[in-house]
């Protein structure tokens, strides 16, 4: 017999269940063009990048099968270089970190006790950006037109003259396009953990995994910016001539370097510390004890974060740069190893403390314990200068990158992939191939890539198609070669094993690895609402503090166990503690994001054919989407505030003073900012150090127009803030002023445009980078100033057709924020374009 | 109320390394500049004016950091008292991140002192 008082909560989740399924599906078909739901698009993203690591995978085993044997003609030096170039290029940007972007949206709203993310459509926007952009990377080498500048694409080797053909754009625009999709995902991660959680989820209370996905993100923001402007600069300089790297026309191939590895360092902590965050998460589940020392966890990975950016000169230690400079960067890699060891130690105590079981996520864990400490032995090597100098571009560096990667990365995302797998599909394993593969893995990767450490000693270099018998190379490099092929065995296992639990797994009821955090109190495979209703958090593993509660949550006991007017939803809190403070009503099946992203990829392939008159046109288009997109969000009259349910009303995202759109904004203004230093870094580089300075006819700048720039940017950068004043105070008056300053705004963003264009006209951009740089500032100022035109008239529009109100007020901050951004950095750049270059000599 | 219930007080968690940014890159920009421009020649006291730069910056960023430390450490009984565990976790996090940052700015700069500076 069944208690009636559990038969009619049953009877109750299931209603509830099919009204939810109902708002929120998407069918199969068509429709999935238009999905946003976080389930399928962070699916999108893994599945996505699973393919290009095949497809990498396979690059890897031709260049091994090419050096297996001394004088081997498989590939020629041609096919070679862009092979190897493709494979680590694929492997860095179009799999590693999109695999990770792609689990964070999965995860992150089951793990926080929510239903979607803070901007379901930005994540499918970027999924869309990086499907096109890295279709474009990869399928350039079917047709023999791959980059083959190495994955670190160094200047002068592919600047036009000594990369004429296609494959160096293809890369700087391909994967340009790809950082688009890093950089929202990143705005999209950073939000969602601040402001889109269960109510009581406190930070002190979040799954660890969000803190490192917290701190990841922000790297993200801050490392990709530098990467993305190089790529432009260097794209602008082989389409349009401007020499920002051609020394004998005042550039420096050294800035290349600089840009690259202000992003390339930190990008290897961006892979390595989500891999980390995997085992913080699995290993105290199957230790049967929470981590130890949670806030030193928290701590470290903020500090390895930072302490990571201050590495990037220490891949330019051949470069000839002055002693001391070296020693900071030393100093700075000795650093790092600190943190790190606070995790390995946290780690281990919470296996000492608790009681472990040694499951298959943890076996690969073990194997990750292994490598780690070998790979951190060969890096402290490689930061001690004489060595480096010493090793330098041989095989060693291959060996010990992999060793990090792999060893780092891979075996720790392969346990979380077995390890969350039964929460994606519902399925637990029933064979034992997993052993099998962890072993062939384990076994080949060390047969690759500890014996090549050995080959680089010997001084084998990197990237040379081919080498002589008799210098002692042979033995090793067919060791490797074989290694290589154990290694694809154990990975092609690996993939049987998880399609076999996909189809035959036996299901489960919940939680099978008796965990503690919220993504295991839901029903699985996940509904695409996550959960029935929110639940209210007052401990760091819910589930163990209260195991009934997925039946309450389920049943609707917790925050919004509803539907209502056919609107999904969830709750956004307050960003420390976590108390309720709005209701995100969310979008569901939107073309928007696939039609924006078609629009920007118009403009990035017209740039890869070179028709620059049609370039423009995609980036208006992508403005026009934009404005939809934007006008979409908005309600026609200010809404009340609502039951959120335990008693709690709040008002809707419309109607609330800081709408998540609004964070997003500021963070995607966090890295622009990283941007524009980027580029005054560059001029004042340029300015300063570069060879053929200063030029000899330097531009003649109309100090007139400048001064009318500064003073249009700067009323421009006042009135749009003062106008979000008025707006917010209200009131018929105010209501007046806020129009005329926004609409004074608008004017003086065209005026602005007017004195930029005006200013431009004294420049020769191909001539000289001193011209090149003031033209580079220049166009920065103006995209800018543009965007803040649209957004101060976006804002006017909707306020006049009753879109926007003091209380449905994110246009008017949209707009005053952008304007303020855009007034800041144009009085910099306007400053560093007319005094830099006089000043620094 | 304690300042680590407030958003603001997750500014107090990155301030300490922002300020260690903030050496590195002006260390690194004054000693490249410096060298470009030929300050290591210019005799000032018993040492060259670029030395003495450096070590006025290094100086400086220390101070700084040694400051915010002790205000972390003074606001710390004021986020132990809130009944909520957050703000003491956020309090202690960033004691230990600004202490390491103080540490990682005294590491970093220490060549400043003694290494020859533009061989
Ligand atoms: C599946 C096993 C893999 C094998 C057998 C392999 C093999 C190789 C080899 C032999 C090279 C160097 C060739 C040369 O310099 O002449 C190389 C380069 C590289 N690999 Fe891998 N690799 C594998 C996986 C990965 C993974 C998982 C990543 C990153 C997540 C990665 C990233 C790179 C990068 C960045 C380079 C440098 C490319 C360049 O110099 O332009 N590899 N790989
Ligand atoms: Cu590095």
């Amino acid at each position: 017999m069944t208690d009636p008082i559990v038969a009619a909560r049953r009877a109750r989740a299931i209603r509830l269940h099919r009204a939810l399924a109902e708002v929120w599906d998407t069918p199969p078909g068509l429709p999935r063009l238009a999905a946003v739901n976080h389930t399928i698009v962070g699916r999108r993203f893994m599945l996505t990048a699973l393919v290009f690591f095949v497809a990498a995978g396979i690059l890897a085993m031709l260049v091994r099968t090419q050096l297996a044997l001394p004088g081997n003609d498989v590939l020629g030096p041609e096919a070679y270089a862009q092979v190897v170039t493709t494979h680590g290029t694929v492997m860095m940007f179009l799999f590693a970190i999109p695999f990770i972007e792609g689990m964070a949206l999965y995860l992150l709203p089951k793990l926080l006790g929510a239903r979607d993310l803070a901007f379901p459509r930005l994540s499918a926007f970027g999924y869309w950006c990086y499907l096109f952009g890295g279709t474009t990377v990869l399928g350039s080498i079917v047709f023999g037109a791959a980059p083959d500048g190495g994955w670190f694409m160094y200047t002068p080797l592919t600047t036009k003259p000594y990369s004429p053909g296609i494959g160096a754009d293809v890369w700087l625009l391909g994967i340009t396009f790809v950082e688009v999709s890093a950089i929202a995902a990143a705005v999209e991660i950073v939000v969602t953990i601040l402001k889109v959680r269960a109510p009581g989820m406190s930070l002190g209370r979040m799954p660890l995994m969000a803190w490192y996905l917290l701190v990841t993100a922000f790297m993200i923001l801050g490392g990709f910016p530098p990467l993305i402007l190089g790529s432009i600069l260097l794209e602008v300089e082989r389409a349009f001539g401007w020499p920002f790297f051609d020394p004998e026309r005042g550039g420096d191939p050294l800035l290349w370097q600089h840009l690259f590895w202000l992003f390339g360092h930190p990008e290897v902590y961006i892979i390595f510390i989500p891999a980390a965050g995997v085992i913080s998460t699995v290993l105290p589940v199957f230790a049967r004890r929470p981590i130890v020392g949670y806030s030193w966890v928290v701590a470290a990975v903020v500090a390895v974060g930072f302490l990571s950016f201050g590495l990037w000169v220490h891949h330019m230690f051949a470069t000839g740069l002055p002693r001391l400079s070296l020693a900071f960067f030393s100093a700075a890699s000795l650093l790092v190893t600190v943190p790190q060891a606070v995790q390995i130690f946290a780690w281990l105590a919470t296996l000492a403390k608790g009681r472990p079981v040694l499951t298959l996520p943890m076996l690969y864990i073990l194997g990750f314990f292994f490598v780690f400490v070998a790979g951190g032995l060969t890096g402290v090597m490689v930061a001690v200068v004489p060595f480096d100098e010493q090793v330098h571009d041989t095989h060693f560096v291959v060996a010990h990158l992999h060793y990090v990667l792999i060893g780092g990365f891979v075996l720790p995302a392969i346990a979380g992939l077995y390890y969350w797998l039964p929460q994606a599909s519902g399925r637990l394993p029933v064979f034992g191939v997993g052993k099998t593969a962890f072993w062939l893995i384990f076994a080949g990767f060390n047969l690759t890539f500890l014996v090549m450490h050995w080959t680089g000693l010997l001084g084998m270099p990197r990237r040379v198609f081919t080498y002589a018998p008799g210098l002692g190379w042979d033995v090793p490099n067919l060791v490797s070669s074989i290694g290589s092929f154990v290694l694809t065995a154990g990975f092609a296992l690996v993939a049987l094993d998880i399609f076999l639990q996909l189809r035959h797994g036996r299901s489960f009821r919940r939680d099978p690895w008796n965990a503690g955090t919220l993504e295991w109190a839901m029903p699985t495979p996940p509904a695409p609402y996550n959960f029935a209703s929110l639940p209210h958090v007052s401990h760091r593993d819910p589930l163990h503090a209260d195991p009934a509660l997925p039946q309450c949550l389920a049943a609707g006991e917790g925050y919004l166990g509803r539907v209502r007017e056919g609107r999904l939803e969830t709750l956004c809190v307050s960003m420390v503690e976590a108390e309720p403070e709005q209701i995100l009503v969310l979008p569901n099946r939107d073309y928007t994001p696939l039609w924006t992203a078609l629009a920007l990829a118009v403009f990035f392939g017209a740039m890869l054919a070179g028709l620059y008159w049609l370039a423009p046109a995609g980036l208006v288009l992508t403005l026009v989407f934009a404005w939809r997109w934007a006008a979409s969000d908005a309600a026609p009259a200010d809404p009340p505030p609502e039951d959120a349910g335990r008693g709690v009303r709040l008002p809707l995202h419309v109607a609330s003073a800081r709408p998540p759109a609004w964070w997003g904004l500021v963070f995607l203004l966090l890295a622009d900012a990283i941007l524009f230093a980027s580029l005054a870094f560059g001029t004042v580089f340029l300015a300063a150090f570069a060879a053929a300075w200063p030029a000899a006819s330097p531009p003649l700048l109309s100090e007139t127009a400048g001064i009318v720039a500064a003073v249009s940017v700067a009323v421009a950068g006042v009135a749009a803030p003062t106008a979000a004043l008025a707006n917010r105070r209200g009131g018929p008056l105010r209501t007046v002023a806020r129009d005329g300053l926004l609409a004074l705004s608008a004017a003086a963003s065209l005026a602005a445009l007017a004195a930029l264009a005006w200013i431009a006209t004294g420049l020769a951009p191909a001539a000289h980078a001193h011209d090149a740089v003031v033209g580079a500032l220049l166009a920065y100022g103006a995209l800018h100033v543009l965007i803040g035109l649209v957004a101060s008239l976006f804002a006017l529009a909707q306020l006049l057709r009753g879109y926007a109100s003091s209380v449905r007020r994110l246009p008017v901050e949209v707009a005053s924020l952008w304007q303020l951004y855009t007034g800041a950095t144009g009085l910099v750049a306007l400053a560093l374009a007319f005094l830099a270059p006089e000043a620094l000599r | 109320m304690s300042l680590f219930a407030r958003p603001q007080g997750l500014i107090g968690l990155v301030a300490g390394f922002l300020v260690w940014s903030s050496a590195f890159l002006v260390l690194y920009g004054v000693h490249a500049l410096g060298c470009a421009w030929g300050w290591e020649a210019r005799a000032l006291g018993p040492t060259s004016a670029l030395r003495l730069a450096l070590v006025v910056v290094w100086a400086l960023h220390v101070v700084v950091l040694a400051w915010l430390a002790l205000a972390t450490r003074r606001a710390l009984p004021a986020a132990r008292r809130v009944p909520e565990p957050t703000p003491a976790l956020l309090a202690r996090a960033t004691l230990v991140l600004t202490l390491a940052a103080l540490v990682a700015t005294l590491w970093t700069g220490l060549p400043v002192v003694a290494y020859p500076l533009c061989a």
